[in-house]
């Protein structure tokens, strides 16, 4: 195949590796009980707390789902919003995308980790989930938008270009398989067999030419893209401050 | 049917929608897809306690009760860890566009070459695809990449491989153990317990979201109509160029795969030097012309790969004896007469002399068959009968290493005269059987050798009467051997080192055999290159972590350096058309004498 292809599937088993290497045992179930709950917050006390230099972590994802619902495809955006000026112009955004390409690397391990030695049960009480909805402004999400046009972009050729070859093939199988008029059967007077048979086979024609039917519709419902609102999924804050 | 959501019972109950939580045999699931099948909706579950905690399962709706849990979605404060937990979970699942979402899960090592194929098909380059790797290059983790990434974006559900009776417990236990897809084997009696479970009218076939099933069971006359009734997103075929030619085999698979959405042909051998049986390979569930339908094919060698080969070929001349070379003259004696009667039994002779070189004994055996149908009464019937599938009801039997009917077209008219001729051909291959020249060499190799050992033939009383005359314990592996017994004999040569397998190529194909051993011999050659690689793939695959070693024995004066001039020819030719290996000296032929 192509020489892309070569250098994507390099890039890919890089990418891949990063993500193995950052995943540990109980991770997927943490996500899975985040994505059904709600945003979670953790406090950040001591060193994170100053890297932080008085600014609160927002991760968002943005995402597309498809005609029947589904996620197709998903983007963290982070966002370093300064805790004392709250207004949404005022988003650190050139910093927080930096951020957020740095994320994946050993950056993420330097949050993580500092965040697991800086907590402390006393602190959690001080915090009100509750302020967070200050924050709920469409003015972040239209910010968050305009910083991913690119991708979403990106987006719309790789769905573009895998849809088309899958509805291409349905249509071409659907046409393939348009039914046969079926050659007519004499009836038995008594032995109805054939009669039986014929309308076995029928039925097994019709009920394959439903399914293909069918398949072609969702190979057209997973090209039609709807951009969902970006998704709070996980706050930092420092200690003591709200 | 647009299955956003489902109800489980209107009157009582809130739907349960995609993200919901939700109760299902007594444990606590999330939703992460719904979609319609057959009347009916497969959700996808996500565990959210021990002991399914992490777990996916998937379930069809309304056959199993998914009961929704209210709860609202709110904001809280979490410890540490699990924030941590989540974050890392976040960071890691953060795919690009066009990239694999589901390759990181996989219990695999990530290689390069592995994810092209999936790449390929998530950018839309096509929906057929020809893996035709060198043997041994990861075809089977490639499929599996391919079948986890189209159902994480949701765009098949079932998934059917079509592979040889002897690979399909290996098929199912690579797609369980490092994709997490449960796929079931499929054969008679496995599709008839899950008919007696099912109303009368419903086709088994359809309730299977993975299956794997022999292409010689799938292809009888009363199972095909049943299978192909069920529409398969996507097929794969193993060991691909076995349905290349005009055959039974080659129409079964066509037409399960013509209406599939995906296609992925499997073979490390896809040429053997014949055109037109690489274009009817190219062929397989193909729709419209090359434009509309393109094949995406992948021919990757270990240098390609990044993987130096480290295989040293050894052709090792064996001297006949003269009990041997008495067969050799007297079957040309005979050959020479039928041609003078009939010129143009050329090819039918061919596989007397295939036999001939296998061993003595496996020649011996056909003569005696063809003198036994000379002695029958005159119009008693003395052809071939059709084999029912009666005694191998679920297709675990591979017929191939079966020693071949007499050939139609090889005979003389006067059957006096071919029994004076054919006479000495048994005596002396009797004679010969008892002291075989390339057993004796194969005895001095293995003494030599001193290690695990695969030995290679290509008929079924070749192997036998080896196993017999062996001067080392050895294991058995052929067509004949049920299901059980195959897992058996596999089983005793990995784990016991030393050990020699005696198998032919029809049980062999397909076989991981790397991790214990390096080393092949080929009893006689092959008279079709893919074959001989095939042979060497068994243990020359990555993760081997020795030079592996291939010996080829070849007699002397029987015409075999004859036969190795022709499959020179052939591999050429191959080469030539797709990049062939060459399983000839891909890095040294050192023709030694033993």
């Amino acid at each position: 195949m192509n020489s892309d292809l070569g250098a994507a599937a390099v890039a890919e088993v890089e990418r891949l590796t990063a993500a193995r290497t950052l995943m540990r045992d109980g991770d997927t179930l943490a996500l899975t009980r985040l994505e059904t709950e709600g945003p979670w917050i953790g406090i950040a006390r001591s060193k994170l707390k100053r890297r932080l230099g008085g600014r609160r972590l927002e991760i968002w994802r943005v995402g597309y789902e498809d005609a029947s619902g589904g996620l197709v495809e998903s983007r963290l955006v982070v966002l370093a919003i300064h805790e004392r000026e709250r207004s949404p112009e005022r988003l650190a955004l050139r910093e927080s995308l930096a951020l957020s390409e740095r994320l994946a690397e050993p950056v993420a391990e330097s949050i993580a980790t500092p965040v697991a030695r800086a907590f402390q049960a006393s602190e959690i009480r001080a915090f009100q989930a509750s302020e967070l909805r200050a924050f709920q402004a469409s003015e972040i999400q239209a910010v968050i938008d305009s910083a991913m046009v690119e991708w979403r972009d990106a987006v719309a050729r790789a769905v573009a270009s895998f849809a088309s070859a899958r509805l291409a093939r349905e249509t071409a199988i659907a046409a393939s398989a348009a039914p046969v008029r079926s050659a007519p059967i004499q009836t038995g007077l008594f032995d109805r067999r054939e009669e039986h048979a014929h309308a076995a086979l029928e039925e097994g024609r019709r009920s394959v030419s439903e399914a293909l039917a069918e398949r072609k519709a969702s190979a057209q419902r997973a090209a039609a893209l709807v951009a969902t609102a970006p998704k709070l999924l996980l706050v930092i804050a420092g200690a003591g401050r709200t | 049917m647009l299955v956003e959501k489902i109800t489980t019972d209107p009157a009582e109950a809130p739907p349960v929608t995609r993200g919901a939580i939700v109760r299902m045999r007594r444990a606590q699931w999330r939703v992460v897809d719904i979609r319609p099948f057959d009347g009916c909706a497969i959700v996808t579950l996500a565990g959210l306690a021990p002991p399914h905690a992490g777990l996916e399962r998937r379930v069809l709706t309304p056959f199993d009760t998914i009961e929704p849990i209210e709860r609202t979605r709110r904001a809280r404060i979490v410890k540490a860890g699990a924030w941590t937990r989540a974050c890392r979970a976040l960071v890691a699942g953060d795919t690009p566009p066009a990239s694999l979402r589901s390759a990181a899960r996989a219990r695999i090592d990530l290689l390069a070459h592995q994810l092209e194929p999936a790449l390929a098909i998530v950018r839309g380059l096509g929906c057929r695809v020809l893996l035709a790797d060198e043997v041994g290059l990861g075809k089977t983790i490639q499929a599996g990449l391919i079948a986890s990434e189209l159902r994480e974006r949701g765009a098949i559900d079932r998934l059917l491989v079509l592979a040889p009776a002897g690979l399909r417990e290996q098929w199912v236990a690579e797609l369980h153990g490092r994709f997490a897809i449960e796929a079931t084997l499929v054969d008679a009696h496995s599709l008839r317990r899950i008919a007696s479970t099912l109303p009368i009218d419903l086709n088994p076939w359809t309730t299977l979201s993975a299956a794997v099933a022999s292409i010689d069971y799938v292809k009888r006359p009363e199972v095909l109509p049943l299978a192909a009734r069920c529409l398969w997103d996507l097929i794969v075929v193993d060991e691909a160029h076995a349905s290349a030619a005009d055959s039974d085999r080659r129409a079964a698979v066509h037409a399960l795969c013509a209406r599939a959405s995906y296609v992925l042909l499997l073979t490390a051998t896809p040429h053997n030097g014949d055109e037109r049986a690489f274009e009817s390979l190219c062929a397989i569930g193909s729709i419209g012309d090359e434009r509309d339908d393109p094949l995406l094919v992948f021919r990757r060698t270990r240098h390609d790969a990044g993987l130096a080969a480290r295989r040293r070929v050894h052709a090792l001349r064996v001297r006949s004896s003269p009990d041997e070379q008495r067969v050799h003259r007297a079957l040309a004696r005979y050959s020479q007469a039928v041609r003078a009667e009939r010129g143009d039994a050329c090819l039918a002779l061919a596989v007397l002399h295939k036999r001939a070189l296998s061993s003595a004994w496996a020649l011996a055996e056909s003569i005696d068959r063809r003198l036994a149908m000379l002695a029958a009464p005159a119009g008693a019937d003395a052809g071939e009968q059709l084999t029912l599938p009666m005694f191998d009801v679920n297709g675990d039997f591979t017929p191939e290493d079966d020693a071949p009917a007499w050939p139609e077209g090889v005979g003389l008219a006067d059957a006096d005269r071919e029994r004076r001729l054919l006479g000495p051909i048994a005596g002396a291959a009797r004679a010969a059987a008892a002291r075989e020249s390339k057993v004796a060499a194969l005895n001095r190799l293995l003494r030599r050798i001193g290690e695990s050992v695969v030995v290679f033939t290509e008929y079924r009383d070749t192997l036998q009467h080896l196993r017999a005359l062996l001067q080392r314990p050895s294991i058995a592996l052929h067509g004949g051997l049920t299901r059980e017994e195959r897992a058996c004999a596999l089983n005793a040569f990995i784990h016991r080192p030393g050990s020699v397998l005696l198998a032919t190529d029809a049980a062999g194909e397909g076989l991981n055999l790397h991790h214990s051993c390096r080393t092949v011999i080929n009893l006689e050659l092959p008279w079709n290159p893919m074959r001989l690689e095939q042979r060497i793939g068994r243990v020359d695959r990555i993760g081997q972590a020795h030079t592996v070693h291939a010996f080829h024995l070849i007699a002397d004066g029987a015409g075999e350096l004859r036969i190795l001039r022709r499959l020179r020819e052939r591999i050429d030719a191959a080469k030539a058309a797709i990049g062939a290996p060459d399983p000839l000296g891909i890095v040294e032929v050192a023709i030694d004498e033993l």
